[in-house]
């Protein structure tokens, strides 16, 4: 059976790898060691976190909508991992296993608020992100937790060769399973099938609620990974940690390709997507640019990446009537 | 020349619209004289509304001329062609639910001073309007909430607030009753000696003569000729309207009535008021449910597909009755299909592929525990798309890129993959071209001699003639007539369809 | 009349809680029936009440916008920055008006003649201008001295709540704009039939961008009175204010999506939401405990209150 690319969409994703490049290219121009095995071992690390967060964004954004709670949840989960292995001495993986717990149950409350009561995506979890925060404010208690179990640690900050990081192969572990999810799985075909169109979904007999349910668990699930992983790599939590991590996994999944409309899209892309974005980090580490512009730069990007999909599509589908 | 150019009010020239994938109008020609009420006509996806868009300036057209008053017009912009005294009344309303009548009769030019309303005169100029037609409408209810016939007198009255030469009415009796009919008629002969000119598209045979002067054909988005109303007959409209002898279009096999398969005693919804429906249907055969637009066919498809409650009846399947709190998904495994009307928004998901389409509504057939057998889908895929001769690049194909004709058959191919026995066709072959059709015809003609059970929902009575066996008749959301395919003609059903509205208009009178 | 009776059917619920809320504050604490405590309360919800009046205008057109608090931020900043350099008060209204006016521009631009969904295009420039708020602070707050301006938002004379009057006198000022002009009126159209009223002749995209950019404006303004009330413009102020305007518009009766709406209703949803605030304070919350209990109270509000219209509709 062909599976031919045909031009409509080979073209964007075309312009994602063009980005990508550009990037790259403009790293090594800034420093020449941008392409070491080192540096790209580091980047990976680096990009991990954006990644795993990109996987359960990607979902939701697929299905319906945006989760911006994404950010808070990780903090979340970083939180109640870290604090039952400090203050209640709790062996790492069982605290890891609650903290993707939380994540999960978070997930749902989401998916309760959208599929169920029918507030629109962008207003609950950007509702329940404050709460969350509120939440993981209190657990800390305002304090900074720091100084974790080596071997938690590892999960974070281990190396298997020199350039393969125990956070590169969790990020493999949770992308790969999140690509056969959406590839390979019913769930996924429904996935695409509500967020294209949920009339024609409720037509075919999907139950659009489980879907929409299950997208934002799975959200839930992976923004509390990314903040657990963060918690092993840079050894220290505090109640902050998630917030400026929304703005740039947002930028990651749109950059890849995936429509803001919903039903479009995949997880491939947005892994490119967040290694453009770790490396534009990268490049505005390495030219200084002042931390207060970060968040600055990044939203420019993301009406940037929208735009320019916008229109693309728009000459895409005038050339075709033609 | 240059004399007859300005005879016309619209004189619309060898006009041509391209949408992806279909040629909605192609070189069509049409005009209006100042004064006359000149009806368009011809069959759902025709392009008398696509014409009328561009007339107004919805669309711009990609090839032809429009002149308004002899001028040539090159801006197409809603704007700008109401300035030009073109008024139209949507068949979808425009108005604004959340704003009050008179606000939304002077919505892009609200009186007053500067940046504020005045909300006095402005009451007043509407209440004045509105009497001049004689309707009694209160200028401050909010629009969403006054009934449908007043919500049409607001845009008429909308439309007359202009210094209007031309108004657009594109079924504009579809949802009144007989009294409100007559009134629009009055208003509509009270315009004409004002000199406006009216385009008025309808399917109603009876109204041409009653208020038409000219009148055009159009099929498949092109010309087909114009009359003037008291030259041609209802024989001949319907003729040029569907182009071909009825015979050798729909396809009548063999077909073996069985045994009877789905049963409906008695149902009754509260949300959709269907009243009291019984009916049932057999194996191979083919049951045509006919009425007028509203009467509550496609919403008893609904209620049989279990998409919409019912609180009383039964429905019973194979012999096995089903629970009223049944699932889509359920009805779906149990063995029955809707074919939805509005393919675009309910049969398709136009950004995904032929293929993902395709298995849609029987992903657990080509699944094994929550698995995906790409194999087996291609397999189901490959099948359908020869089957059904759909001509698509590929199986990866996004829909959005086929014809209207070509989408179609993906929606049936969806809907046969998930191997029903009972399928409910709701306007199948509405705004898909000829071909396409008999494609169509003779699918359905095969699945009922296969021994499937068929409803076909349609408004299109040759059709509705030419492919059942038997045919119900709704009207008012209860069915009111079985008849035969063998004793069942045009006048017949029409009449059985339209009775209600002329009882109710005695009982109004009286 | 039924459409009156569902009116009083709905609204007196809201203010029977807030009444109720009133008296278990007021039972908790001697102190909280007083005049002192109305003027605290008048004095902290007035900026809220403009700031939701954006964001109910926004709602109304089917719209959203999350970049009201970092306006409100940016704007404050501008204010500030005039007020350093001695530009005379209505000046600093002007400019601060100016910067939100720009801002919201920026967003109406994106959204309606690019065709950008809003919440994307929103969060992008929230991004953007608490970059600018953190750039032209340098990160620390601007305080201010100059007496004329701090008089805008003070309470005078331990009597007179100077904030909570000049953004009433707004607050009337914007209940007339969406009852009156044609601009409030096409919040309506656009938000509940855009597309019929561009067929009608409505020039919908250029009114949808100025429902941004009066978004911006009066939030522009809003930044002015906040900045004289707490003498100081700090910038990260605005966090989380978007989120609090949403919420009292939804609680106020405004709906998402279908058009509905009355900026009338919004400073409901400001009351409640104030006296919820203070009354945290009143019953003893712990300061750490009060935003994770502020926050699981709207999002329990939202989630209500979608329910309750839902059944409505029905």
């Amino acid at each position: 059976m062909s599976r031919k690319l045909t031009s409509s969409s080979l073209l964007p994703a075309m312009s994602r790898f063009a980005v990508l490049l550009v990037i790259i290219i403009l790293g090594c121009v800034i420093d020449p060691s941008f392409l070491s095995l080192r540096n790209i071992g580091n980047n990976l690390a680096n990009a991990s976190i954006l990644v795993i967060l990109g996987v359960g964004e990607t979902i939701a954004i697929v299905t319906n909508g945006p989760d911006l709670s994404a950010g808070s949840v990780m903090t979340m989960g970083g939180v109640v991992t870290a604090i039952l292995m400090k203050s209640y001495n709790m062996n790492f993986a069982i605290a890891i296993l609650a903290g993707l717990l939380a994540g999960c149950l978070l997930g749902a409350l989401n998916g309760y608020m959208i599929a169920y009561v029918k507030i629109p995506a962008f207003i609950s979890t950007y509702g329940l992100q404050w709460a969350v925060l509120g939440f993981a404010y209190v657990i800390l208690n305002g304090y900074i937790l720091y100084s974790f179990d080596e071997s938690f640690r590892f999960i974070g900050n281990g190396w298997i060769l020199n350039f393969i990081s125990m956070a590169t192969v969790c990020m493999l572990v949770i992308v790969t399973a999140g690509i056969l999810l959406m590839k390979k799985t019913t769930f996924g075909r429904k996935c695409y099938s509500v967020g294209s169109n949920p009339i024609q979904a409720m037509m075919s007999g999907i139950d659009s609620k489980k879907v929409v349910m299950k997208a934002f668990i799975i959200s839930g699930f992976t923004s509390a990974a990314a903040g657990i992983l963060y918690v092993a790599r840079m050894n220290s939590v505090q109640s902050d940690i998630g917030s400026s991590y929304l703005l740039n996994v947002l930028a990651a999944v749109y950059m890849g390709g995936t429509s803001a409309a919903g039903g479009e899209g995949g997880i491939l892309g947005t892994i490119v997507g967040a290694l453009a974005m770790t490396m534009v980090v990268n490049c505005m580490n390495l030219l200084a640019v002042p931390s207060e512009l970060r968040d600055a730069v990044i939203g420019v990007l993301i009406i940037g990446t929208v735009l320019f999909d916008t229109m693309l599509r728009k000459q895409l589908a005038k050339r075709k009537a033609v | 020349m240059e004399n007859r150019e300005n005879e016309y009010l619209v004189d619309m020239r060898h006009i041509t619209k391209v949408f992806p994938g279909v040629k909605a109008l192609d070189d069509v020609s049409f005009n209006l004289k100042p004064g006359e009420v000149h009806i368009l006509m011809g069959e759902n996806g025709a392009g008398k509304s696509t014409l009328m868009k561009v007339l107004a300036g919805a669309y711009a057209p990609d090839g032809g001329e429009l002149y308004i008053s002899g001028e040539k017009i090159t801006r197409f912009d809603p704007v700008f062609l109401q300035e030009k005294g073109i008024g139209i009344i949507y068949q979808e309303f425009n108005l604004i639910p959340y704003l009050n009548v008179a606000e939304n009769i002077f919505i892009d030019h609200m009186p007053g001073k500067g940046l504020l309303i005045d909300r006095k005169g402005m009451h007043a100029k509407a209440r004045e309007l509105l009497s001049d037609m004689k309707m009694k409408v209160d200028t401050h209810a909010l629009a969403g909430t006054i009934p449908v016939a007043q919500q049409q007198m607001v845009e008429v009255a909308k439309a007359l607030t202009h210094d209007l030469k031309v108004l657009i009415m594109d079924e504009p009796t579809a949802a009144l009753s007989g009294i409100e009919i007559e009134q629009l008629f009055s208003i509509i002969r009270s315009l004409k000696e004002k000199g406006i000119g009216i385009i008025y598209i309808s399917h109603r045979m009876q109204e041409i003569s009653q208020i038409g002067d000219r009148i055009t054909i159009m099929r498949d988005g092109q010309y087909i000729a114009t009359h003037r109303v008291e030259e041609i007959g209802t024989d001949e409209i319907v003729s040029l309207m569907v182009g071909r002898k009825i015979g050798n279009l729909y396809q009548r096999g063999e077909r073996q009535k069985g045994d009877t398969i789905l049963k409906i005693e008695h149902l009754c919804s509260k949300k959709e008021r269907l009243q009291d429906i019984c009916m049932e249907v057999h194996r191979g055969e083919i049951v045509g449910l006919s009425g007028l637009v509203g009467a509550g066919r496609t919403e008893l498809a609904r209620a049989i597909f279990h998409v919409d409650p019912y609180e009383k009846g039964t429905i019973t399947l194979k012999g096995e009755e089903i629970k009223q709190k049944a699932t889509v998904r359920e009805m779906i495994e149990k063995g029955i299909s809707l074919i939805p009307e509005d393919r675009k928004r309910q049969g398709l998901s136009l950004i995904l592929s032929v293929s993902q389409n395709i298995v849609m509504a029987s992903l657990d057939s080509v699944s094994s525990r929550g698995w995906l057998n790409r194999h087996k889908e291609n397999e189901i895929v490959e099948q359908y798309i020869k089957e059904l001769n759909v001509s698509t690049p590929g199986a990866e194909q996004k829909v959005n890129n086929l014809s209207g004709g070509n989408q179609q058959k993906v929606v049936l191919a969806k809907w046969l993959a998930t191997q029903a026995e009972v399928i409910i066709f709701d306007e199948p072959t509405r705004g898909i071209d000829v071909g396409a059709k008999k494609e169509v015809y003779s699918f359905m003609d095969n699945l009922a001699k296969e021994g499937k059970a068929i409803i076909m929902i349609s408004s299109d009575m040759p059709e509705v003639l030419g492919m059942s066996d038997r045919i119900y008749v709704m009207r008012d959301r209860r069915i009111v007539k079985e008849l035969n395919a063998s004793q069942a003609t045009q006048e017949i059903i029409l009449s059985y369809a339209l009775e209600g509205a002329r009882g109710e208009e005695q009982d109004d009178k009286n | 009349m039924i459409k009156i009776k569902q009116v009083l059917h709905r609204i007196p619920l809201l203010i029977w809680f807030i009444l109720l809320l009133v008296i278990i504050f007021s039972t908790r604490s001697s102190q909280y029936l007083t005049y002192r405590n109305l003027l605290i309360l008048l004095q902290q919800g007035a900026v809220l009440l403009i700031v939701a009046s954006a964001a109910t205008f926004v709602i109304i057109s089917g719209g959203l916008d999350l970049s009201l608090g970092a306006i409100l931020t940016l704007g404050g900043i501008a204010a500030a920055l005039a007020v350093t350099a001695g530009l005379p008060v209505p000046l600093v209204f002007l400019i601060g008006a100016l910067t939100g006016a720009v801002c919201g521009g920026v967003n109406g631009f994106f959204i309606s003649y690019c065709n950008l969904p809003p919440f994307i295009t929103t969060l992008g420039t929230q991004g953007i201008f608490y970059g600018l708020a953190l750039v032209l602070t340098n990160k620390e707050g601007i305080v201010i001295y100059d007496e004329a301006f701090l008089k805008i938002g003070a309470t005078l004379d331990r009597k007179i709540p100077m904030a909570f009057i000049c953004c009433l006198l707004l607050y009337i000022i914007i209940i007339f704009i969406q009852d009156r002009t044609r601009f409030g009126r096409y919040l309506y159209a656009i938000g509940g039939n855009a597309e019929g009223a561009r067929l009608s002749g409505v020039h919908t995209r250029f009114w949808k961008f100025m429902i941004y950019a009066f978004a911006g404006l009066i939030t522009g303004l809003a930044a002015v009175i906040l900045t004289s009330r707490l003498e100081v413009a700090d910038p990260i102020v605005g966090k989380k204010w978007e989120f609090e305007a949403i919420c009292c518009a939804i609680l106020g009766g405004t709906s998402m999506n279908i058009g509905k709406g009355d900026v009338k209703g919004t400073i409901l949803g400001v009351a409640l939401l104030t006296i919820i605030r203070s009354g945290m304070n009143v019953i003893r919350i712990p300061s750490i405990w009060q935003p994770a209990i502020l926050g699981t109270i709207l999002i329990l509000s939202i989630v209500f209150e979608v329910r309750a219209s839902m059944k409505e509709e029905k």
